[in-house]
């Protein structure tokens, strides 16, 4: 009898939507073809693969290419690398778009119109793509009439110029500070939004209590945003193992930073398509990101879930 | 209320329809089997050749090549003109960025375009079974068979199997024996240490022979010109970006007399075979970098300078030389010839280590190598039409149109019946801008075409006709050459026989996937592009170069050289 009626309210629930699941049919088909159905090309990740072969032609050879991943000595080069541009990136880009958003939100008064033109031009950057942008930075950076070198030398800071884009270890940090110049501004908007939730009441209360700009800054504004905060950082923190790849392809692929600049994705690019046979090897490499990925980020959900956050999945 | 419910339902119908009907091509499956017209005549019949009018309806193929270039906008005229004899549109696909990426992803998706430009990227194409097998096809088509029917084994030995993939589009010369074709030899494009012409003018037209006597001069001339139209003096580029590491590693096999075979040294007589980047000639040679960078005649930053950026310090004319291979800095040369700054541009020197002049790649031509051209895919809507084209192409009168342009509009004939033009055509002709809007050079260089000489004795490219390049030559070059004694740039090495096997990177880029030669060169292709740079920029280059020489050891390269050595005795011309 249960059953009968838990079926029947089934049934029911069905026909009363049915309009509303045949909507949501088109967004199903897109999921399966463009999302699902790839993931049927993992299998090349078991096999020698072999392009002109059909499927059932291709030779099954277990996790081979993950043992020679695992072994490969330049495989743990790139998680190093990847691992630390990757962290540089998430703590950069955290400390200054919030900085950003505080000091943004104090321009009030007779400098409030300057707000929206600072806020205007500081995420247009967004917008460039990164070929855009890794030539503006190479042109900055450039020993051959680069600004960065003019003014270092103009100001007496140096006496020789700097081969910036030649020296490895200061790779890491032109690229935190890229990811800074092209995303700060974008990345604060979330912040300015959820401060503009923060009742001024506070503010006035505070200011009655004698906090100056930052006492406000720091016992009101900040706590007041703490939970997008650390919502945001979990939910990057999930995407540790994408450093990024345009950046380190297009300015790090000369032999003197390549050291430093290949990121698995990179990794995968080039074992996978840039040599022979290697369709295989770029495919067991992408999987294990996907998986380290997936890890991570149920984890950070879990983490989100014991600081008393809101779970994001 | 019902009738918003129907059109709610249709609506979701109409969506699914659409992504249904969108994802037709990834639906099917890559493996079906080339396919032939289903239109016209089978074999048997001979098709028609070229102008005939039923075979007219308008055709677009797509074609990948694997190279630099740039389409030609619809409106070119010679393009309208080939369009209107054979119905075909090419929709052109120029390589950007990195060739072994964008070739992987083709191949892996199967998504191939109609026809093919294989050039260097051929193996990779092979392999994977890219192509169609063309033998059955060849005979039918007149001009074609004329082209490679002498040369079938030599297509044939590029692939695996023996059959023809790729119809090499060079050196299929046509001479006509009169005592007068040497005069109608294209200039020398190939790798040699390229010096700007007004450094050599500068010191009295002499001709270093040695490294020491070239990169003094380099260091001298430097000394007096600090910088050029005002930007600083770049005395010695080395661009080491990708594939173009050539650049940065190629020159010790020349310096002791070799061939261009890329990364080996070939003995001519016992025809062993050895890799060379870590022997005493390749040490000398980075030797002599290093002390250069220290005096600063090398700039740090031509490690770091992307392709593009190399083309553009070239164009501003402050590069004073550099190893390279003409075709690849010859983009940024034109806008040097376009602004009039001919003392600018370059001529190749063989320099070697006990300085006898040596020819770098100036070898004798010995007809079609074999695998340097273009393919039709399996994927081609329509081969024997494709074939049709090429076959066209070779008519004396559609080649005429590409390479020397409209009789009356880009050149004239004379009184004797020779094909000439004045300054102005020739000014037009050399300006990339007008080349790629009003003439034919570029459907032309991605086919089959013939080279040498008409059958009425003219040159087949405009830029080979002995009298114009005489007369038309700028007056600087005339002038500085004739302090040489010489009549071209090709005049500066020494002209080579041919050794009777394939350029040995060849031979590389046609190699099975499993070779086991393929990981082995795949290693040292990296250590070398990663370590060469620092060892050139070390400050104490003897450790530099014995930590270098020490990775190299790790790498099994014997096997390699062994497998090298196979393949040649495998490939000699008979």
């Amino acid at each position: 009898m249960f059953n009968k009626s838990a079926k029947g309210n089934f049934l029911d629930e069905v026909r009363k939507q049915k309009a509303l699941i045949l909507i949501s049919v088109p967004y199903f088909v897109y999921f399966l073809i463009f999302s699902y159905l790839p993931l049927w090309g993992l299998t090349m990740a078991f096999q020698n693969y072999k392009p002109q072969l059909s499927f059932f032609e291709q030779e099954w050879i277990g996790f081979t290419h993950f043992r020679n991943l695992f072994t490969d000595p330049d495989f743990y080069r790139v998680m190093r690398n990847t691992l630390g541009m990757s962290i540089i990136n998430l703590v950069l880009s955290f400390v200054t778009a919030i900085a950003f958003a505080l000091f943004l939100n104090e321009l009030t008064g007779p400098f409030f119109k300057f707000k929206r033109v600072v806020q205007t031009i500081s995420y247009m950057p967004h917008f460039l793509s990164w070929i855009i942008v890794c030539g503006l930075v190479s042109n900055a950076l450039s020993m051959d009439g680069g600004i960065i070198n003019e003014l270092l030398l103009a100001t007496g800071l140096v006496k020789n110029k700097i081969h910036f884009l030649g020296e490895a270890s200061y790779f890491w940090w032109i690229v935190g500070f890229t990811n800074v110049w092209k995303s700060m501004g974008w990345n604060s908007i979330i912040y300015l939004a959820a401060i503009t939730s923060i009742d001024p009441a506070l503010y006035e209360a505070a200011a009655i209590d004698g906090y100056g700009r930052f006492g406000r800054m720091w016992h009101i504004t900040l706590p007041g945003i703490k939970s997008t905060i650390i919502i945001l950082l979990i939910l990057n923190a999930g995407w540790i193992l994408n450093a990024g790849f345009e950046v380190q392809y297009i300015l790090g692929s000369n032999g003197l930073v390549l050291d430093v600049s290949e990121t698995i994705d990179i990794f995968v690019l080039k074992r996978g398509f840039g040599r022979s046979g290697g369709f295989a090897f770029g495919t067991a490499a992408g999987m294990f990101k996907t998986v380290v990925s997936v890890i991570v980020l149920t984890l950070c959900n879990k983490i989100a879930d014991w600081v008393g956050e809101e779970k994001l999945i | 209320m019902k009738s918003k419910r129907i059109l709610t339902m249709l609506l979701v119908a109409v969506m699914i329809i659409t992504v249904f009907s969108a994802c037709g091509p990834v639906v099917t499956s890559p493996d079906t089997p080339a396919p032939t017209t289903a239109a016209k005549p089978k074999d048997g019949d001979t098709p028609a050749p070229g102008t005939d009018g039923d075979k007219l309806e308008p055709i677009t193929f797509t074609m990948f090549v694997a190279g630099p270039g740039e389409a030609p906008p619809a409106d070119n005229k010679i393009v309208q003109k080939i369009k209107e004899i054979t119905g075909v549109t090419i929709d052109y696909e120029f390589l950007v960025g990195d060739m072994e990426q964008k070739v992987g992803i083709m191949i892996a998706s199967g998504d191939y375009p109609d026809l093919i430009g294989a050039g260097q990227a051929r193996g990779r194409f092979l392999n994977a079974g890219s192509f169609a097998a063309l033998d059955d096809y060849l005979p039918n088509y007149p001009n074609l068979w004329k082209h490679y029917g002498d040369y079938m084994d030599r297509l044939r030995s590029v692939s695996n199997d023996g059959k023809v993939y790729i119809l090499d589009i060079w050196s299929r010369q046509y001479w006509l024996n009169d005592g007068e074709d040497d005069f109608y030899e294209a200039d020398y494009n190939g790798p040699a240490f390229w010096i700007q012409k007004d450094v050599l003018a500068w010191d009295g037209y002499t001709y270093p022979k040695t490294l020491d006597e070239f990169f003094d001069l380099l260091e001298r001339y430097y000394e007096a010109h600090p910088t050029i139209d005002g930007q600083p003096t770049l005395p010695f580029e080395v661009h080491s970006q990708d594939w173009r590491s050539f650049c940065l590693k190629n020159a010790p096999q020349h310096l002791i007399g070799g061939r261009n075979e890329g990364d080996v040294v070939v003995d001519p007589d016992t025809l062993e075979v050895e890799i060379y980047q870590n022997k005493w000639y390749a040490k000398d040679y980075y030797k002599k970098l290093n002390e250069v960078y220290k005096k600063g005649l090398i700039n740090p930053e031509t490690f770091t300078r992307n392709y593009d950026q190399y083309l553009n310090v070239i164009s501003n004319g402050r590069v004073l030389a550099m190893f390279d291979q003409q075709w690849n800095f010859q983009d940024g040369e034109f806008v040097l010839i376009s602004e009039g700054k001919i003392n600018r541009t370059y001529v190749p020197l063989g320099i070697s280590y006990d300085g006898t002049p040596v020819p770098y790649n100036r070898v004798r031509n010995e007809g079609i190598i074999g695998g340097n051209g273009m393919g039709i895919s399996i994927e081609c809507k329509d081969v024997e039409r494709a074939l049709q084209f090429m076959d066209t192409l070779l008519e004396e009168d559609v080649h005429r149109l590409m390479y020397w342009g409209i009789e009356g509009e880009d050149y004239y004939v004379d009184a004797n019946g020779r094909y000439r033009r004045t300054p102005e055509q020739k000014a037009n002709f050399d300006n990339p801008d007008w080349r790629l809007a009003n003439a034919g050079l570029v459907i032309g260089d991605q086919f089959p075409k013939l080279e040498g000489r008409y059958s009425n004795g003219n040159s087949t490219g405009a830029g080979t006709q002995p009298e114009e390049r005489l007369e038309n030559q700028f007056d600087y070059d005339k002038e500085f050459y004739q302090k040489y004694g010489y009549y071209t740039k090709s005049d500066f090495l020494p002209l080579m026989d041919h050794p009777g096997y394939p350029e040995v990177w060849s031979i590389f880029s046609t190699m099975e996937d499993d070779n086991i030669a393929k990981p082995i060169f795949d290693q040292i292709t990296d250590l070398q592009n990663r370590y060469l740079p620092d060892v050139i920029m070390s400050t104490d280059f003897e450790a530099a170069w014995a930590e270098y020489a020490q990775r190299y050891e790790s790498v099994d390269y014997p096997a390699l050289e062994a497998e090298i050595e196979r393949q040649i005795q495998m490939s000699l011309y008979e």
